[in-house]
């Protein structure tokens, strides 16, 4: 393989570990804080693929529309997620029925399906990159495409983001205090409602931000949401369940490995990411830990659900 | 052989097994009747309701009657319907052996995948099972030679009586007969002593351990058993739709059984079958007017949730001691 090839596919690889890994980042902040497995995250992140093509209709396919649908879909995104938790997901909390969190995110996920066919019909759609976007820069013999660039650019900078707000601001502090112990918290005098309904609407905001960003990529389409999906589970288990840093491990490292995948088979890279999760699922279990490695944001819960069943 | 018998008592615990199997058994008397008084189109619609009812009864086993929320119920329906086709094609065997091929296939898949499976945490499971199907689904698609890939695999060599284009009747009572022989069993299984087990475990699996049940071979049993009666489902699908798809993988057949199941009663042997009706109708009505069904049955799904819950917990209270959440007891 030359140097150039090699670098190609490094960055083809890192493109698709980001938009993997906002979908799965969504997923994980939302089950490792609200203790919800959001089922609804495939159909949000095809939500927010079809408003960016609507969006980018609506003010033009310039640099400046992109910009402003980047910031735009999301939060729109986002902010409907918040209407939900309020409206829906608040009344299960107190029950504690992880069971019917899950279908009741089942269900949202059906009426956002079910609205987009509504709304943009069953056919496929595309959208294209203004001028400044397309095209690619040549790095030591690779052409590296602008638009991949600019989305891993992007990638750090949430990434990063993410991690500040966790660990460096009160709002994290309090988020990881909630994950320990919520009544404690909201003893404390914090709203522990609002904080909820905050980190609920930035799960779901992330999810969408994965939508816009493929958006440009294929052709949008309601398969959109079980090919989010379904990386996006595998993802999340093999970093461990709302673990981030092994969910932005595992992005990268099925991102990387399918993009090298697909320069010999495309089978072989559409098996990758399960074939990483075999490996990695496996040898948690090598390692006498056949439960399940709950380090991270949820760690109390998983330590009783484990004594319980020692 | 005491053991294993159905626990009938007094004329209250009677009462009680009428109430858990009447309307099962109601539907299934219309279910006979239907082909005399409807058309081909009903006919048709009710075949395609006793599958859904099959995979909802094979979901409600684990989920309603001992608490594993297994969300990859598509995978053992799958494979029941592969197996059932290519033992068919390829070995050119009568269609209730190649069925009960696919229900051994699907039962060993099964016990294989349980076993590490049913000792995973509530979430690990809901996720691990959803990627099954989704990994067979994948393996289906990707194997042209054996499966026909994504154009499908057409079951050739069905005989005159059984292929439905020829005679939708014999098709119809052909799926009605086989379902019912699994009810049954089934109803008898949940109402004997290995059903009250299941159901303790869902209560609470840490006094079941103590009480000395052997928690984890129950559930890879029930596993199992669940993956059995789900493979029937994917075998008779072969006979109304005479094609499979990597499709039958897909986790929209699970959530369907979740869907039926809540709609009728969770934990109760009647519920999925009821549900897998009036489902069946909702989507039936509603497909005459539009094609989009996905936003009817989320409308249908969160309405039970959020009105009728006690179709999901009222069970678990009613039972009253000891009732806990089955996926935080004991896991």
């Amino acid at each position: 393989m030359s140097l150039a090839t090699f670098i190609a596919q490094l960055f083809a690889g890192l493109g698709l570990a980001f938009v993997l890994f906002f979908t799965a980042a969504g997923l994980n902040l939302v089950w490792g804080v609200l203790g919800v497995m959001n089922f609804a995250a495939g159909s949000v992140y095809m939500l927010g693929a079809y408003l960016t093509t609507s969006a980018i209709a609506l003010v033009g396919a310039s640099a400046l529309g992109w910009t402003l649908a980047l910031i735009a879909v999301p939060l729109a995104v986002a902010a409907l997620g918040a209407a939900v938790e309020v409206a829906l997901l608040r009344r299960t909390y107190r029950a504690q029925d992880e069971n019917r969190q899950f279908m009741l995110t089942l269900a949202l996920s059906y009426l956002i399906a079910g609205a987009i066919v509504l709304v943009f019909g069953t056919h496929f759609r595309t959208v294209s990159l203004p001028g400044a976007l397309s095209g690619g820069w040549s790095v030591l013999g690779a052409t590296l495409p602008r638009y991949t660039v600019v989305t891993i650019v992007l990638g750090l900078l949430v990434t990063a983001a993410i991690w500040a707000v966790l660990y460096r601001t009160r709002a994290g502090l309090l988020t990881r205090a909630a994950v320990d112990d919520r009544e404690m918290l909201s003893v404390l005098g914090v709203d522990v409602d609002r904080l909820y309904s905050g980190v609920f609407a930035v799960g779901i905001g992330l999810g969408a931000l994965g939508g816009v960003l493929i958006a440009p990529q294929g052709t949008v389409s309601t398969n959109l949401e079980t090919t989010a999906l379904v990386p996006a589970f595998i993802v999340v288990v093999t970093g461990g369940l709302g673990n981030m840093t092994g969910a932005l491990m595992a992005a990268l490292t099925i991102g990387i490995a399918q993009s090298f995948a697909a320069l010999h088979d495309a089978t072989l890279a559409q098996l990758t990411p399960y074939a990483v999760m075999s490996v990695v699922l496996l040898a948690r279990a090598a390692t006498g830990r056949l439960g399940w490695s709950l380090t991270g944001l949820r760690s109390r819960r998983g330590g009783a659900a484990r004594s319980a069943a020692g | 052989m005491a053991r294993m018998g159905v626990v009938v008592g007094s004329a209250r615990t009677r009462r009680a097994l009428l109430a858990d199997g009447g309307p099962a058994l109601a539907l299934l008397a219309l279910a006979a009747l239907l082909p005399a008084v409807a058309s081909s189109e009903y006919v048709l619609l009710a075949a395609s309701m006793i599958v859904s009812a099959l995979v909802g009864v094979s979901f409600n086993l684990l989920f309603g009657y001992t608490g594993m929320f297994s969300f990859g119920q598509a995978a053992f329906y799958g494979l029941g319907a592969y197996a059932t086709a290519l033992s068919m094609n390829e070995a050119s065997v009568d269609f209730y052996v190649a069925l009960a091929v696919g229900v051994v296939v699907a039962v060993a898949a099964g016990v294989a995948g349980g076993t590490v499976l049913v000792r995973m945490e509530p979430v690990a499971f809901v996720m691990l099972t959803f990627a099954l199907g989704a990994l067979l689904q994948f393996a289906a698609a990707h194997s042209p030679r054996l499966t026909g890939g994504d154009s499908g695999l057409i079951a050739t060599s069905l005989p005159r009586g059984l292929n439905v284009v020829v005679d939708v009747n014999g098709v119809y009572y052909a799926m009605l007969a086989v379902a019912a022989a699994v009810l049954v069993g089934v109803f008898a299984f949940v109402h004997a002593r290995a059903g009250l087990m299941l159901r303790g475990i869902r209560e609470d699996a840490l006094r079941a351990r103590t009480l000395g049940v052997a928690v984890e071979r129950r559930r890879l049993g029930v596993f199992a058993l669940a993956a059995g009666v789900a493979a029937v489902g994917g075998g008779l699908s072969v006979l109304s739709a005479q094609i499979v798809y990597p499709d039958v993988f897909d986790w929209k057949i699970s959530a369907n059984a979740l869907i039926v199941t809540l709609l009728g009663g969770v934990g109760r042997f009647s519920g999925p079958v009821v549900g897998a009706v009036g489902l069946g109708l909702i989507d039936f009505y509603v497909g005459k007017l539009s094609t989009d069904t996905l936003l009817v049955e989320g409308a249908v799904l969160l309405t039970v949730i959020l009105l009728a819950p006690r179709g999901v917990v009222s069970l678990r209270r009613k039972q009253g001691v000891g009732a806990r959440n089955p996926q935080t007891a004991g896991r």
